[in-house]
């Protein structure tokens, strides 16, 4: 029987990861489009707006699966989330070291958007801003190796969930600044950025699924039984959504995006509204990506 | 050229990955009294034992009809041993020992320990 609190947790897991994502995608994309525009540094403030509101969302996350943690261990109904006993031991675990990391690092990175939003055009601020964006995604990556199945595992396991949930940011996150640039972008712009991002991808997603394959292995200490586990099916259901993403991923690189560049404006736009389609199909996928993902790790454990 | 050099960094990093040892969660390996076992004498106290350090914050003992008291402190250090006075002799019929614990990882670990006591004349 899942509880209230459990729902809880997934709830602020699912927001956590749209922030982190939302952060680690739209930095990347910003500065993949400022090599092809040419513009001196990366311009992150034009999703100014976006990012504040998902790094708030992740802030509410954090608090939410915090107080769903006390709640779950007091079970002693909503009055539990405020329980002494029962916050001190979340707040001495690995989750209160996760979530107050979390909640830091959410904020200078909310701080650090805010202000080159508001102070168009300051190189000194941009650069700031992005070197604290960068520090901020770091964290937030080695916030996952504080509590969870890989917790106890040696730094090198913790490493390669690092790299594994920076690269799921980077792809999920980056999916919502592509399908907007569609829109905004010239042709030639849009193809060469499309172009990078497809070749970044290449060996991005690459480490991504060989990280997940791994990290599964490890944790469930794999066997054909253990894919009969409900932790194991919830794998392969993600397993399954992420080939979904694969496929629509190599129809843009193999089909849509060479149709960008040659052809008149009639067949650019074509080739764009169609592009930018697919990109909001792999958007809906992505979501219940990260929701499996939340339902994984949060309701599910392998059994032994 | 580009295709090489990600495949041998892929390979790197899984040789490097595969040579760790696998993960081993927290679990309860024995109890006194065991689970599904049938005693003839009162406990005087219930224990438990993890595989490894368990922050046990919940200790209950629920008869048939009521619960019973035990003198149960939450413990906030990971201890691997659990000894837990009872209070009162228990009487004759069955029982569960409804347990709650966090693991080094931060899980939630939760169980119940059901035991009959028969009385021997």
């Amino acid at each position: 029987m899942i509880t209230l609190f459990e729902i809880a947790q997934v709830v602020g897991k699912v927001l956590f990861y749209i922030a982190i994502s939302s952060l680690v995608g739209t930095l990347s994309i910003c500065i993949l489009e400022r090599g092809v525009r040419g513009y001196p540094f990366p311009i992150i403030r034009q999703y100014g707006r976006f990012l504040t509101l998902t790094l708030i969302l992740g802030i509410i996350g954090t608090v939410i699966f915090f107080f769903a943690q006390v709640g779950a261990f007091a079970e002693s109904g909503w009055g539990g989330m405020f329980d002494k006993l029962y916050l001190q031991l979340i707040w001495e675990s690995g989750v209160g070291d996760a979530s107050l990391l979390r909640a830091i690092l959410l904020f200078i990175a909310l701080v650090a958007i805010v202000l080159s939003y508001k102070l168009n055009n300051s190189r000194v601020i941009c650069s700031c801003s992005t070197i604290a964006l960068l520090f901020s995604i770091l964290g937030l990556a080695f916030s996952f190796t504080l509590f969870g199945h890989t917790a106890e595992l040696s730094w090198s396991i913790k490493l390669m969930l690092m790299v594994h949930i920076t690269a799921m940011a980077w792809w999920m996150g980056a999916l919502w600044p592509l399908y907007r640039s569609c829109e905004r972008l010239k042709p030639n712009e849009l193809y060469r950025l499309m172009h990078r991002f497809g070749r970044s991808a290449s060996v991005i997603v690459s480490l991504l699924i060989l990280a997940g394959f791994v990290l599964f292995y490890i944790i469930s200490e794999f066997s054909m039984e253990a894919l009969l586990q409900p932790y194991g099916i919830i794998f392969l259901i993600k397993l399954f959504l992420v080939l979904a993403l694969l496929l629509l991923a190599a129809r843009h690189k193999l089909s849509l995006v060479p149709k960008l560049s040659g052809g008149d404006q009639d067949d650019f736009i074509m080739s764009k509204q169609k592009l930018r389609r697919s990109i909001g199909v792999e958007m809906v996928i992505a979501s219940f990506v990260l929701v499996v993902t939340s339902v994984f790790t949060t309701l599910v454990s392998p059994l032994h | 050229m580009f295709m090489k050099s990600t495949t041998t960094l892929i390979v790197t990093i899984t040789l490097l990955f595969f040579a760790n040892k696998l993960a081993a969660h927290a679990k309860l390996i024995s109890s006194h009294p065991e689970h599904q076992s049938v005693i003839s004498e009162s406990p005087k106290e219930l224990s438990l034992k993890f595989n490894q350090g368990v922050k046990l914050v919940k200790v209950e003992l629920k008869g048939s009809s009521e619960a019973m008291k035990v003198k149960f402190i939450p413990s906030l250090k990971a201890k691997a041993n659990y000894s837990i006075p009872l209070s009162s002799e228990l009487q004759e019929g069955d029982y569960d020992i409804h347990w709650v614990g966090m693991g080094k990882d931060g899980h939630k670990m939760k169980g119940i320990i059901k035991f009959t006591l028969a009385k021997t004349e």
